[in-house]
């Protein structure tokens, strides 16, 4: 039986490897066992944008897992628009790589047993939004911050003086 | 060499095993009914990008998943 960083190691230090391990190297290894897992056109998805689909194996739903740990499964209308998000993962702390091989998993073997326990957002209409203002990217949300601090800085300013 | 992999807090732990080696395969099969009656759901991969859940430890499963118990977030 071999424990792939047994090596020499006496068992206090693996232990002590295993929780000195940190977050980025966690993570790195969760993208990697994700990857290995994944079919190579949700590969494809994944680099090119974040995310990929899978489809459940009881209703032949369309998924969008995006990267992420919480509420980051998009369910989709047959012409893409988003209808719900759903909520599950692993108990316990696990890197996103992790978390979305589980969700993976599955939806596309036990979809229905899966969304039992999941949590949702209420079902959209079919007019919602494929993109949502919460899916403004993360630069825009710096730019409206430093437009809004900036304001505030020139507010008290023009007030002092 | 069969391969388990345990989602944990590291990424995960990969334990491998000689499927011809009757006590390694001992071992993994305690490992497997360890886990899963720990709640732990196993998945064995059977394609590129496709698996399928497994009740019972088959030791010419290359790899098998273990992932820790799902719920609502």
């Amino acid at each position: 039986m071999l424990h792939h960083r047994s090596y020499s190691q006496p068992r206090w230090a693996r232990v002590l490897d295993d929780y000195c391990l940190s977050p980025l190297e966690s993570e790195e290894r969760g993208q990697d066992l994700l990857r290995q897992w994944l079919s190579p056109e949700q590969v494809e998805q994944y680099d090119k944008y974040q995310h990929f689909e899978v489809v459940g194996c009881d209703t032949g739903t369309r998924y969008r897992i995006l990267r992420g740990k919480i509420m980051n499964i998009v369910e989709l209308t047959a012409d893409g628009r988003v209808t719900r998000r759903w909520c599950f993962a692993p108990e316990g702390t696990l890197a996103t790589g992790d978390v979305m091989l589980a969700q993976k998993i599955a939806l596309e073997t036990f979809e229905l047993n899966a969304l039992a326990i999941a949590n949702h957002d209420g079902r959209q209409g079919s007019v919602f939004p494929s993109r949502s203002f919460l899916d403004i990217d993360e630069p825009v949300w710096l730019v409206l911050g430093f437009a809004c601090f900036s304001t505030l800085v020139w507010s008290f300013f023009y007030i002092v003086f | 060499m069969a391969t388990q992999i345990v989602m944990d807090h590291t990424g995960d732990t990969r334990h491998q095993f000689d499927p011809s080696d009757a006590a390694g395969v001992a071992e993994a099969e305690a490992r497997f009914k360890e886990l899963t009656g720990a709640g732990f759901t196993a998945a064995v991969r059977t394609g590129r990008g496709q698996s399928k859940v497994v009740a019972k430890f088959d030791p010419a499963a290359e790899e098998t998943l273990f992932i820790p118990r799902l719920k609502g977030g």
